[in-house]
């Protein structure tokens, strides 16, 4: 009895806890880490290479602790936040469509030799998803001008509301990069908040646009759109 | 005089001894559990907790692992004086994965001779994987004594 209780005043719990949570906050940004670096160099086995040295890494960071590091990528088709992406060594993208998606996607197990804690199972999943809900062109004869409404989130899946004009790094108008206009607001018509870009001086109806768009965490993806309403009005 | 030979009421006196000895044991017992406040093990273990939710919380905001990969040192310094009680000082050490260090300039409030002089100092251990597109790991040694 007596050895029972001194082993749970004594135990290091808390420490073993702040471990686990640093493990899984550690991999929660190498996940974030390695998809920017697939959607802006096309690097398709840039997760298997990270999450290798993770383990190692992992490993010597917490050093005394006898962490061991399992991982196992998502590969195939998986239902995720209303999307389905294919992953392939845990990454998948889906661009030039108007809502596209950038994702990843891993399961790690740890063992803690030293807490005797052996196959705590965890996901972590990272993603940017961007939505073009509307293209209007507005053709009125003195002021024609193109608007475009689209929705950003992330995994969550949770909106993305601190978007600047520098994070949208390209706006296509039939193929031709413009300068535009940003302004974001909750819409009440969409009921959830949204980005809206409006190109200035466009003068026919343009056949595609694309946006390019490069979160805060250097996350990439690209929409297109060739849904465009014209309004006379 | 029939009082005086009334031994009815010993047995209530031993139960009464006995239930006293029943409180004080279980008291006793229950005390091998607790971590008051007053222990030095509940300190190390709140500013261990105190240290590990101001990091993670600066890395939510993408903060800490822009402030190491850009090895904007200052701003660190400033955010973790922020972050932190007034009367909690810290050390913060950055360093690579061969245990080389990295910050080129001191992460720290308060004296060197608070810590060296401290009974209890908590340390946290938290893992930077890198930064935008790079992997680029770092480890963060942060070492808490309250003033």
């Amino acid at each position: 009895m007596f050895s029972a209780v001194t082993y749970f005043k004594h135990e290091r719990w808390e420490e073993y806890l702040i471990v686990i949570d640093g493990i899984k906050a550690g991999t929660a940004n190498l996940l974030t880490v390695s998809l920017a670096n697939y959607t802006q160099t096309g690097n398709t086995s840039v997760l298997k290479t990270n999450l290798n040295e993770w383990r190692q890494d992992v490993k010597s960071a917490y050093s005394g602790l006898g962490v061991i590091l399992n991982y196992s990528l998502a590969s195939g088709s998986y239902a995720v936040y209303a999307m389905t992406p294919n992953y392939n060594l845990g990454l998948n993208s889906s661009w030039y469509k108007s809502l596209s998606w950038s994702a990843a996607n891993a399961t790690l197990s740890v063992n803690m030799t030293s807490a005797g804690l052996t196959g705590y199972t965890f996901a972590s999943a990272v993603f940017l998803r961007m939505n073009i809900t509307e293209v209007v062109w507005c053709s009125k004869q003195n002021k024609q001008y193109l608007l475009i409404v689209l929705t950003a989130d992330k995994e969550g899946p949770a909106p993305i509301t601190n978007l600047q004009v520098n994070n949208f790094v390209q706006v296509n108008v039939s193929d031709a990069p413009r300068d535009f206009a940003l302004r974001r607001y909750y819409s009440i018509t969409y009921g959830c908040f949204v980005y809206e870009i409006r190109v200035n001086s466009v003068t026919s109806q343009p056949s595609s646009v694309d946006v390019t768009l490069v979160d805060t965490r250097s996350i990439k993806t690209v929409s297109t759109s060739t849904t465009i309403r014209e309004d006379k009005g | 005089m029939k009082l005086a030979f009334d031994r009815h009421g010993q047995m209530r006196v031993i139960e009464a001894i006995m239930a006293i000895m029943l409180i004080i044991f279980a008291v006793a017992f229950v005390n091998l559990f607790a971590v008051n406040p007053a222990s030095p093990k509940y300190e190390s273990g709140e500013l261990e907790k105190i240290g590990y939710n101001v990091l993670h919380d600066l890395d939510e905001q993408r903060l800490l692992a822009r402030f190491v990969g850009k090895e904007e040192w200052e701003n660190l310094t400033s955010a973790l004086a922020a972050s932190l009680p007034t009367d909690v000082y810290f050390n913060l050490t950055v360093y690579d994965t061969d245990g080389n260090k990295v910050n080129t300039q001191s992460i720290s409030y308060g004296a060197s001779r608070v810590f060296t002089d401290s009974t209890y100092v908590a340390s946290v251990t938290y893992t930077v994987p890198g930064y935008q597109l790079v992997y680029r790991p770092r480890v963060l040694i942060l070492q808490l004594v309250r003033g």
